[in-house]
């Protein structure tokens, strides 16, 4: 090849090259079920690039059990999105994987110092902090008060405890046929029911499962007989709250425990069970806590500008940022200090997605992603829900379940 | 063709021909199938997790699913037999399938008004998805739902508590079972139909002639000329139930109480929600491997296909 023609071929590929170098940087991020919220992350957009010359952001939305594939396809061919928004579940397993950026090492410290403790905690693991907490949202009682008085219930008095309600769903069933209530219990949410009641999953100094003392046994024996009376539909052990919410919208459930952003879309699924409803904060129990679920902004590990896509975050999770998307839903909480303190939070109680989003307030401050990570989680999980699932089913007894799952999560973890 | 023909330039332009329309399908093929086969037995005798390339360990995998070498200690996956086991329960499909869509494919085979109808009504669940076959079934077999409605009326259910099949450990597999039964019967009726059509009739007349019952010429004549398409019927049936996930990932998740957790179930949770994808691939091999064992034994069973 002579000079004129490696010139020429220099030449094509500089040309070749100018149009992306003169082309905007792009910075993805990903959220998970917000497709509806366009009027939100629309504007979000464009005062990101109006703040950030020479930056573009491109908004995915996913489903939630899309995005961890996603991640690591992306992280697998080098090409992953910048921030994505998954719940701590997620993030933690995915933080085993090695598949995200511990952001500790990528942000200044007092950027952490926006984030309420107990939402930050939920997304740390081995002490590095994986994700940068977005919204929070924490469970409400919602009673259907055409069923309630049909059972002789007061619904202008509703139980302040898990045992009060079991008391009202087992009148109701009793009184007029149709299901009470139908506890969130399948997989390993009876680990959370655990926690809020006080009792503890491992030892102090998290090395070994406990969650096979007396009084865990008590507690899932307690469920195991409302099962084996119909006290609440089997459905909801294979298909958990869907179940729950496809019989309260039925009109045939009297009492359910949702989140407050469910009141919307109830309003629109039927709006006569909306119109009969009316709501109470979830009952507190002996461990002081109530389950948040909580969502977060992480980084996957290979993105093309590591600090770049973590200032991304921290801006998407900043107070104003919070504060306008949980005014936008009605019925989220933001998970920085100052944007929970807001006073749109406490108030409210006009109509019933207010009343919601007011009875969730009460006990945010008790807030906590009760989920618990462990490690080869997909195995320990499983265990669980089998063990769980044969005592719930007559096929163990509760003390012979929960003694198996602790074996074997002790021999794994 | 003669081997002399073979050296014919004319031979060698007809292959060629041949081989440029088999191509862009090879091709495909290669790039789909045969890529992935080998990758994926590539990755049986690694550690990988998307994330780091894949590490080469040996037999490391198998001897964490047999419990055996490194792994002997802790005894064989339970997860992985119990699903194998659960597999090889869904093979019990196989045969009634076979019986039922034989029966269907000689019931619609005869020229009757409105038969093209029955043909197509049959085959329907074959077209549709498993995402709504699954729901559909979920609400058929509801507490308060039509089977339960049936059963009960039948007696076979306390009317008081009608838990639903997919609910009890002790039915739920057998429920799911059914479904598969259902869905897969008008595709195998279609396949034993051209069976039917391409057996010679005057055979049929002449066995009758000779003084033959029905049930004899069905056992006699008509049995032995679909024993090509036995094969072929049980052979697709028996790998597809040993593979069986759609079903189970739609309509129960492998529960209750794991009672329908599959060995696909295995794999598919190794490589997706644990992200060992090798060993899900070191999984799947052994499925792959039993699949086979299966495939020659249908092979002695039916004689190889021959029809006689």
């Amino acid at each position: 090849m002579n000079h004129r023609w490696l010139l020429v071929f220099g030449l094509s590929i500089g040309l070749i090259g100018v149009p992306s170098a003169l082309a905007q940087r792009t910075l993805e991020f990903v959220t998970t079920n917000l497709q509806t919220f366009a009027d939100f992350f629309n504007p979000l957009m464009e005062r990101f690039q109006k703040a950030n010359p020479g930056l573009s952001l491109k908004w995915t939305d996913l489903p939630q059990n899309a995005i961890q594939q996603k991640i690591l396809a992306g992280v697998a061919t080098g090409n992953p999105p910048d921030a994505v928004q998954m719940n701590s579940d997620q993030i933690l397993v995915l933080a085993q994987q090695g598949a995200l950026l511990p952001l500790n090492e990528l942000l200044p410290p007092e950027t952490f110092k926006l984030y309420q403790k107990p939402s930050l905690e939920a997304f740390t693991f081995e002490g590095k902090i994986y994700g940068l907490p977005d919204y929070a949202s924490t469970r409400i009682v919602a009673f259907n008060t055409e069923i309630l008085r049909k059972a002789g219930l007061d619904p202008s008095n509703p139980p302040k405890t898990i045992p009060g309600v079991i008391e009202w769903a087992k009148t109701i069933k009793d009184k007029t046929g149709i299901y009470g209530f139908a506890p969130l219990i399948s997989g390993v949410d009876f680990l959370k029911t655990f926690q809020e009641a006080g009792l503890p999953i491992f030892d102090e100094k998290r090395r070994k499962a406990v969650f096979n003392s007396p009084a865990h046994v008590a507690l899932l024996q307690q469920y195991v007989d409302l099962r084996k009376k119909d006290y609440f539909p089997e459905d909801v052990m294979r298909r958990g709250f869907t179940a729950a919410y496809e019989l309260y919208t039925a009109g045939k459930l009297g009492i359910i425990i949702i989140g407050p952003q469910f009141m919307p879309r109830l309003e629109k699924d039927n709006n006569a069970v909306w119109k009969v409803t009316t709501v109470a904060p979830h009952p507190v129990g002996a461990g002081q806590v109530v389950q948040a679920s909580t969502f977060a902004y992480a980084v996957p590990k290979g993105v093309r500008d590591p600090k770049a896509a973590a200032a991304l975050a921290a801006w998407l999770t900043d107070d104003q940022n919070q504060l306008l998307f949980s005014k936008r839903t009605e019925t989220t909480f933001p998970t920085t200090v100052k944007a929970a303190q807001d006073p749109y939070f406490s108030s409210g109680g006009g109509d019933l997605n207010a009343q919601a989003r007011l009875a969730a307030a009460k006990t945010m401050r008790l807030g906590r992603d009760l989920s618990v990570s462990v490690p080869n989680s997909a195995a320990l999980n499983k265990v669980f829900k089998d063990n769980l699932e044969a005592a719930i089913f007559g096929q163990k007894s509760a003390k012979q379940a929960l003694d198996d799952i602790v074996k074997f999560w002790n021999a794994n973890l | 063709m003669n081997l002399g023909g073979q050296r014919n330039p004319r031979w060698a332009r007809t292959l060629l021909i041949a081989y440029g329309f088999m191509l862009p399908l090879l091709g495909v093929k290669a790039v789909y199938t045969f890529w992935p086969i080998l990758f994926g037995t590539y990755l049986a005798f690694t550690e990988y997790n998307l994330i780091s390339p894949p590490r080469w360990v040996g037999l490391r995998n198998f001897e964490e699913l047999f419990g055996v070498g490194a792994f002997g200690g802790r005894g064989p996956d339970r997860d992985f037999w119990y699903g194998l086991i659960n597999s090889l329960k869904y093979v019990l499909v196989v045969p009634l399938i076979q019986i039922l869509s034989i029966g269907l494919a000689m019931l619609v085979n005869r020229q009757i008004p409105l038969i093209g109808l029955f043909r197509t009504a049959y085959y329907v669940p074959v077209v549709t998805s498993f995402a709504v076959v699954g729901l559909m079934w979920g609400w058929m077999y509801n507490a308060f739902g039509p089977v339960n409605f049936i059963l009960t009326r039948l007696h076979l259910l306390n009317p008081e508590n009608p838990s639903s099949l997919l609910s009890n450990p002790a039915t739920a597999l057998l429920a799911v079972m059914f479904v598969t039964l259902w869905k897969g019967l008008g595709y195998y009726m279609v396949l034993y139909l051209a069976g039917l059509q391409s057996i010679d009739r005057s055979l049929e007349e002449a066995a009758l002639m000779d003084g033959a019952s029905r049930w004899q010429v069905f056992r006699h004549v008509t049995l032995p000329g679909l024993r090509p398409t036995i094969l072929v019927c049980s052979l697709l049936s028996t790998i597809s139930a040993i593979k069986v996930f759609d079903e189970i990932f739609v309509m129960t998740g492998g529960g209750p109480a794991g009672s329908t957790y599959t060995a696909m179930f295995f794999v598919y949770s190794a490589a997706f929600q644990n992200f060992r994808y090798g060993y899900a691939a070191a999984a799947g091999l052994v499925v792959a491997g039993v699949s086979l064992g299966l495939g020659l034994l249908n092979f002695r069973l039916t004689r190889g296909g021959q029809a006689s």
